[in-house]
């Protein structure tokens, strides 16, 4: 165990007896890396914070359920990855179900989806384009910066399997990245290709 | 480099290896074509990756997240917010996967039917494996908002969350007692038949096709209840809203169903 595993394992005991200072010391430890997971599966700013909300109100009421068997990071960022799985998929439902009439006006607020994530929009278009499963993964190892077996243990996948998944996301993500930069950038300006 | 060795490739896209190795590696990939293409695209996905910003919550997200989630697990003493009003906890979506769930808990018995020997008692024996859930744990602490799980539904006051949920989830330590019309209408159907009848079974746990969750979600947890022997029949079996993870597997000729919590694994019901 880390340090900050050993930590979070005390303030999670402290939490258990009713630290409301305990509860405070691991939100402000996890918030922004796990926002930051959220925001980067879920690509929308408001969407991402509802995410981290139902993330830390599942961790804190199941915490008398955390055996200690992985780290308490590990155990956060998993239920983070399932719930934003889950929120894109109630999302992808919600955006497919009203069929709209062909003469409807178009969404004015489509085009402000990637622009309210305020980050890199060339990295976030082509984050957006790969498979989520590439994607979460590319997210946790390589964004994240997180250690390819505690992502194995987040996703609940061989480490090889993770190993496989960020290889191709990192290869998926440097062609988009390509396709993308094309109609500003043309080949021969290229000065690191 | 004679084998695309991808681990290489990645280790010195990322600049692990030592000054001597990485000039080796380098001088490798140089006459392997796909080893440079792939060597390129690493280090430009990395390189974009490295540029990016890092994101952060602002002072008013965190104070409006720190109140919203104190509140909602009765940490009594949040500090007020400084500006707009707490952001919305999303009771509805909690509370359609606690009713979810139940929903699940309810159906599922049946398919214990087909996996006894019959009697009349056939069920009765049927232990649900407790989760040793505090008494705040959501899913038996809310209720559901509108049909359609609203994410906007207003908050329930506590006490009234317990007694709707109380009085609407048949979650026990012990399944209900089958009964005999029960085991006739179910008589000669066999499980998977019964799997893809019930309109509200299918409703439940059909659209597996979209679940982005692993295929293999808690796939040891199952083993390691069912044992070595087990033959899947369906699962995971997750569904689309609310986070339970099952498996029906024919365990030396007895059909079992197990079902677990995606978050941990842990086990939320067993199958006879």
């Amino acid at each position: 165990m880390t340090d900050r595993a050993d930590q979070d394992a005390a303030l999670v005991e402290r939490y258990l007896r009713g630290e409301v200072a305990a509860f405070d010391e691991l939100m402000l430890a996890h918030q922004d890396r796990v926002f930051g997971i959220c925001l980067r599966m879920l690509r929308d700013r408001e969407a991402a914070l509802d995410a981290v909300q139902e993330t830390f109100i599942t961790v804190f009421r199941k915490a008398s359920q955390f055996a200690g068997r992985s780290a308490f990071s590990t155990w956060l960022y998993r239920v983070a990855v399932n719930t934003c799985h889950d929120a894109a998929r109630r999302g992808l439902r919600r955006r497919t179900e009203p069929l709209p009439e062909a003469n409807d006006p178009p969404d004015a607020t489509a085009g402000d989806l990637l622009a309210s994530v305020e980050l890199r929009p060339d990295l976030e278009r082509a984050l957006d384009a790969l498979p989520s499963e590439f994607r979460t993964a590319v997210v946790l190892s390589d964004v994240e910066g997180l250690a390819l077996q505690t992502v194995s243990e987040i996703l609940g996948v061989p480490i090889g399997t993770v190993k496989s998944r960020v290889f191709r996301g990192r290869k998926l993500l440097a062609e988009h990245l390509g396709n993308l930069r094309a109609p500003s950038n043309p080949p021969t300006e290229e000065r690191h290709a | 480099m004679h084998s695309h060795d991808l681990d290489l490739i990645a280790a010195l896209a990322e600049g692990r290896l030592e000054a001597d190795a990485a000039a080796t590696a380098e001088a490798a990939v140089a006459d392997c074509l796909r080893c440079a293409a792939d060597l390129a695209a690493h280090r430009t996905a990395l390189e974009a990756i490295a540029t990016s910003p890092p994101v952060a919550l602002t002072e008013q997200e965190v104070s409006t997240l720190r109140t919203a989630v104190a509140e909602a697990i009765g940490i009594a003493t949040a500090p007020a917010p400084t500006s707009p009003p707490p952001r919305r906890v999303p009771w509805g979506a909690i509370a359609l996967a606690g009713a979810s769930l139940a929903a699940i808990v309810a159906v599922v018995p049946v398919l214990g039917l087909l996996s006894t020997t019959g009697g009349d008692d056939a069920g009765t024996d049927i232990v649900a494996a407790t989760m040793e859930e505090p008494e705040s744990e959501p899913r038996l602490n809310v209720v559901e908002g509108s049909p359609g799980g609203d994410l906007d539904a207003t908050p329930q006051p506590a006490e009234a969350a317990d007694e709707e949920a109380a009085a609407a989830a048949p979650i026990t330590t012990t399944m209900p007692a089958t009964t005999i019309a029960a085991e006739e209408v179910l008589a000669g159907r066999d499980l998977m038949t019964l799997w893809e009848a019930p309109e509200e079974l299918q409703a439940t746990l059909q659209d597996q096709s979209t679940i982005e969750r692993d295929a293999q979600a808690c796939a040891d947890a199952a083993l390691e209840v069912l044992g070595p022997d087990m033959r899947v029949i369906a699962g995971p079996l997750i569904h689309a809203e609310t986070p339970v993870v099952a498996y029906v597997a024919d365990v030396e000729g007895t059909a079992r169903l197990v079902a677990f919590d995606p978050d941990d694994c842990s086990l939320v019901l067993v199958l006879p």
